[in-house]
């Protein structure tokens, strides 16, 4: 099952859309899921996401004009997954903090956004991914973001991450497996 | 106890089957359910018998004899065969087991036995019928110690095949990220194929669900699983072709069958050792393996009825070539295979074989490819139960790997309901042909097709056409009324209909003309036709239910006699009586029928028929295609003299049956026997059909079918009363007065004389000038006589009743009220008569 992981478009404030090659990577029919960081900023940015997949999860980043719920937790397989913006974590992105949330929310996976970096690593048998801005727009301590998404095949107890990255102008993939243990 | 249940469904089968070969038409959809419940259940016996093997042994004892009498080569028709064949599906010994394999593949010229076993519908119960059509379909050589290697080869190639095909990216090992991720749409990417397999498999499995949704069997999620595999597979394997609806259906009868022969295997190889031929062949691990090989072997003929690929030579034609001004819609069509084959048969193969039966689905507009397609690439599936079915594939199968039978199969399906299809209207054809009606023997559909297309190396199947009519119609009553229901929803899929009743009007703008221009020529041709005695047929069959025997005999006789006058004639007038129908000399209605004083003939009854039918085509014809007149001519004198041959023959008969008729009764009269009553009844009958071949009485198809279900075969018995009451001017009476005549008739119809058959044939043409004063065409003599009449005609009924039914009441109060419905069935004998009269030119 292919769950898309994705967040930080900042449409149109910090950037005027997703990367052409991005855009043409997405196609309807393939992706199950959409679990949104938030900041989409644009009821237009949460319809596109629509088209792309029936089931679509957002939280509510820190810029952003519609009302979602502050942290999300969703099932997929045999996996809880967190989903939160990130900014309500502090220090933003820091890995001993997102261990404490994910301790209160009680998940396998936790997502989180806000730093704009990509990040995926493993902390005490749990799996945190952070999918970075999709559209590459800037963030709070960073000008030069790399635009980056995040892409899940979730196998009963088994998830293979597949990491989207432009890098000078070419999409580059990395693979990451995670085992439940 | 699943001993007893088989052998007591057993016996019920027999039974079953010994009716079903008294016609009786209605028991068969019973029977084939029935049948094939008994199958499936015997399998699941056979499965939970496993474990109480003292219980096998005496089911194996029980039925031994039986089987040993079935395998014997040549022994007894198939029908009885197939009968009681089923029992042995899963429970005989494996001796016998054994032995049924030596007689089918041990001997020299095995391959010509089992052929002629396919065609014969011996197979029908064979526990090796997968190998039979394995053989069949080349997927095995015909040396048998290729067997086992060609088998075990074809195993591996389909593994080999799944493997390729049926991929998992995930499990691809390491490719290069950038080409194989989830996202790729890059052509080598197992991803990128994992989508596009995805869409393909919902397709199919779409389709697999809904196979044979009546049988448990296709319902497993594993056997799902195998169709949905070997389809996807050979999917893959025909790029071009792709996977098109249609083809699980001939693949899920492959299945079965393997299936059916494995548990047999299975269980027959619980008394012994089976050798090792049967052992790798009969593997049940290899079910998918054989047949996904089976079914290319199938596709390799049926797959270019699949294709929708158009030729290119016929597209370019269709660019510089503008259409034909008055071409067919379904010649209009780009031409797909499958379209140019049913034009084919439709066109060529039944337009030999009958032109009326052509003509009349021409006239309706009725284009091959709306039933056809469906008949052709399904090979039949649907119209027939499975176990029908497979005995149909036996025959395809055995009789060659091209399956040119299935052109002879279409045309003997069409011929088998030609009488039914020519007396019905547009809706209720369509009916006919979408939900084919069930068949009593399937077997005789074979050999009707087999002598379709040789008519020289195989033996004309005598019964054949008259006995299915006869089986039909009985079931038809009911029947028909499920098809009007039926094809009232099939009618509005036909896009021709539109267009049909913008032709009808056309037609209709055009008639008055040609019926002026008809009247002038008309003598040469119009006096030649012959009333339509058109139903001759099922009054014939009516009384034959009647269970005295010597009458039927008679009538048998008389059928036979019939049959083969007018068949011959039929045949030869297919292509001259086209042309008649040309021209313009009988293009009114009455211009045929006025003729009736002039004895008509009973096997004129078709072409009186057809005339009627045809003319309504010949419209269009004239348009398109002038042909000479010389020509013309020649051929309506030529038809004229076969006519008048038929006539001379037809009253000969009818003088004969009417002396001897006379002489029967008298004897009978004399013996004061018990039952003096319902000979005499019959022998009314049987004056009712000497009529017919006289062609004083007409009826046709609603009456009949009212006959045949209430049992009142007598019932319309004009005449008989009308001899009775002759002498009180009874020349008015009607139709209406059949119901209490019928007594009358039956105490007196002794004295039936020729005079008495004349009163008949006036009133006849009352009824018929009718019709025939509508249409205002002048005639000759006997018309005029007939025109007299018809004014008083209407008052008649009331009056005759009250006159003539006191006596008869009395005697005959049980019966009346069966007969209550003969006015009912007059009327709508007119209504449809006129039905027919399309050219009518009032109608405007």
């Amino acid at each position: 099952m292919l769950v898309l992981v994705l967040g930080d478009l900042h449409i149109p404030h910090r950037c005027s859309g997703l990367p052409v090659k991005f855009k043409k990577l997405l196609v309807p029919g393939k992706i199950q899921h959409i679990l949104c960081t938030g900041n989409l900023c644009t009821k237009e940015s949460y319809d596109y996401l629509r088209t792309l997949a029936g089931d679509i999860h957002v939280v509510r980043g820190d810029s952003e004009s519609l009302n979602y719920p502050e942290e999300k937790v969703v099932t997929v397989g045999q996996f809880r997954i967190g989903l939160i913006h990130g900014h309500q974590v502090i220090p933003w992105g820091d890995a001993a903090s997102l261990a404490l949330l994910r301790r209160q929310l009680d998940v396998d996976i936790l997502i989180s956004g806000h730093t704009h970096r990509f990040e995926a690593f493993e902390h005490e048998n749990k799996f945190y991914i952070n999918p970075g801005s999709a559209t590459g727009a800037y963030s709070a301590l960073e000008m030069n973001i790399i635009p980056s998404f995040v892409l899940m095949d979730i196998q009963a107890s088994t998830v293979v991450a597949y990491v989207y990255q432009l890098i000078e102008g070419d999409v580059k993939v990395e693979r990451i497996d995670f085992k439940k243990y | 106890m699943p001993l007893q249940a088989a052998a007591a469904a057993a016996k019920l089968l027999k039974v079953c089957r010994r009716q079903e070969e008294n016609h009786q038409e209605g028991y068969c959809s019973i029977i084939n359910t029935l049948r094939l419940e008994f199958t499936i259940a015997n399998m699941y016996h056979s499965v939970s018998e496993t474990s109480h093997p003292l219980q096998t042994e005496e089911q194996e004892i029980g039925i031994d004899p039986l089987q040993s009498y079935l395998h014997k080569p040549g022994e007894g028709g198939s029908n009885e065969n197939g009968s009681t064949h089923h029992t042995s599906d899963s429970d005989g010994t494996f001796l016998s087991y054994s032995k049924e394999w030596e007689e089918l593949f041990v001997n020299n010229n095995y391959l010509a036995t089992i052929r002629l076993k396919g065609i014969n519908g011996q197979l029908r119960s064979s526990r090796f019928r997968s190998v039979c059509w394995k053989l069949f379909l080349e997927v095995l050589p015909q040396d048998r110690s290729q067997w086992i290697k060609t088998t075990s080869d074809l195993r591996t190639s389909y593994t080999k095949i799944k493997e390729i095909h049926i991929t998992n990216p995930r499990k691809a090992g390491q490719q290069d990220l950038i080409i194989n991720n989830p996202l790729s749409q890059d052509e080598g990417s197992l991803w990128n194929k994992f989508f596009q397999d995805k869409e393909l498999r919902a397709m199919i499995e779409q389709d697999v669900t809904r196979t044979f949704p009546e049988m448990q069997y296709f319902q497993q999620e594993n056997v799902r699983k195998i169709l949905t595999d070997v389809l996807f597979c050979y999917a893959r394997e025909n790029e071009q072709l792709l996977y098109k609806q249609g083809m699980h259906e001939l693949l899920a009868p492959i299945v079965f069958i393997l299936h059916c022969d494995h548990q047999a295997f299975s269980h027959a190889s619980e008394a012994a050792q089976p050798s090792e031929e049967m052992k790798v062949l009969l593997n049940p691990e290899y079910l998918e393996h054989d047949a996904y090989a089976m079914f290319t072997c199938l596709m390799k003929t049926a797959e270019h009825w699949f294709s929708t690929f158009e030729h290119d030579s016929q597209k370019e034609k269709d660019v510089m070539i503008t259409p034909m001004p008055f071409a067919r819609p379904q010649d209009l069509g780009p031409s797909i295979a499958i379209v140019a084959k049913v034009n084919q048969i439709q066109d060529h193969l039944l337009k030999k074989h009958d032109i009326e039966l052509y003509m009349h689905l021409n006239r309706l507009e009725i284009a091959p490819q709306i039933y056809g397609l469906r008949w052709v690439r399904l090979l039949f599936g649907r119209e027939f139960p499975l176990q029908d079915l497979l005995v149909v594939w036996d025959a395809l199968f055995a009789d060659s790997i091209t399956l040119n039978l299935v052109d002879y199969i279409f045309v003997a399906m069409l011929l088998y309901i030609r009488d039914a299809l020519i007396s019905s209207n547009y809706q209720t054809c369509l009916g006919l042909l979408m939900h084919y009606p069930p068949i009593g023997d399937v077997h005789s559909l074979i050999l009707r097709a087999l002598f379709l297309r040789d008519p020289k190396r195989n033996p004309r199947p005598v019964t054949h056409q008259f006995q299915q009519n006869l089986d039909y119609y009985k079931a038809r009553g009911a029947d028909l009324m499920n098809k009007t229901r039926a094809s009232a929803k099939a009618a509005p899929l036909n896009i021709n209909k539109v267009s049909n009743s913008l032709l009808n009007f056309g037609r209709k703008l055009i008639a008055p003309a040609m019926a002026s221009g008809g009247a002038v020529g008309a003598p040469a041709g119009g006096s030649s036709f012959p009333p339509p005695a058109m139903p001759i047929r099922s009054a014939v069959e009516a009384p034959q239910h009647h269970q005295q025997h010597h009458q039927q005999h008679h009538q048998a006789q008389q059928q036979r006699m019939m049959k083969s006058e007018s068949m011959p004639v039929q045949l030869g007038k297919g292509q001259s009586s086209k042309n008649i129908s040309s021209s313009p000399s009988i293009e009114s209605l009455s211009g045929g029928r006025e003729f009736t004083g002039s004895p008509p003939l009973s096997a004129s009854k078709k072409d009186s028929f057809f005339s009627t039918i045809s003319r309504s085509r010949s419209q269009s014809k004239t348009m398109s295609r002038k042909e000479s007149e010389e020509e013309l001519e020649a051929q309506i004198s030529f038809l004229q003299g076969q006519l008048n041959d038929l006539e001379a023959m037809c009253k000969y008969c009818a003088k004969m049956m009417n002396t001897h008729l006379g002489n029967i009764q008298e004897v009978i009269l004399q013996e004061h026997l018990e039952k003096e009553d319902e000979i005499l009844v019959s022998l009314a009958g049987l004056k009712q059909i000497k009529d017919i071949l006289k062609g004083s009485l007409r009826f046709n198809q609603s009456q009949l079918e009212a006959e045949e279900n209430e049992q009142i075969t007598i019932a319309d018995d004009h005449y008989c009363s009308n001899s009775q009451n002759k002498g009180t001017g009874d020349v008015l009476k009607g139709p209406v007065m059949t119901k209490q005549q019928f007594v009358s008739g039956r105490q007196t119809t002794t004295d039936s004389s020729t005079s008495e058959n004349k009163s008949a044939d006036d009133y006849i043409m009352v009824s018929k000038e009718e019709e025939g004063s509508r249409s205002a065409v002048p005639e000759p003599a006997q018309s005029l006589q007939a025109h007299k009449e018809a004014p008083v005609k209407p008052e008649a009924p009331s009056r005759s009743a009250l006159i003539f039914s006191d006596p008869l009441m009395g005697s005959i109060s049980p019966s009346s009220s069966n007969l209550s419905s003969s006015p009912d069935d007059d009327s709508s004998n007119n209504s449809k008569d006129s039905d027919f009269a399309i050219v009518s030119p009032l109608d405007i």
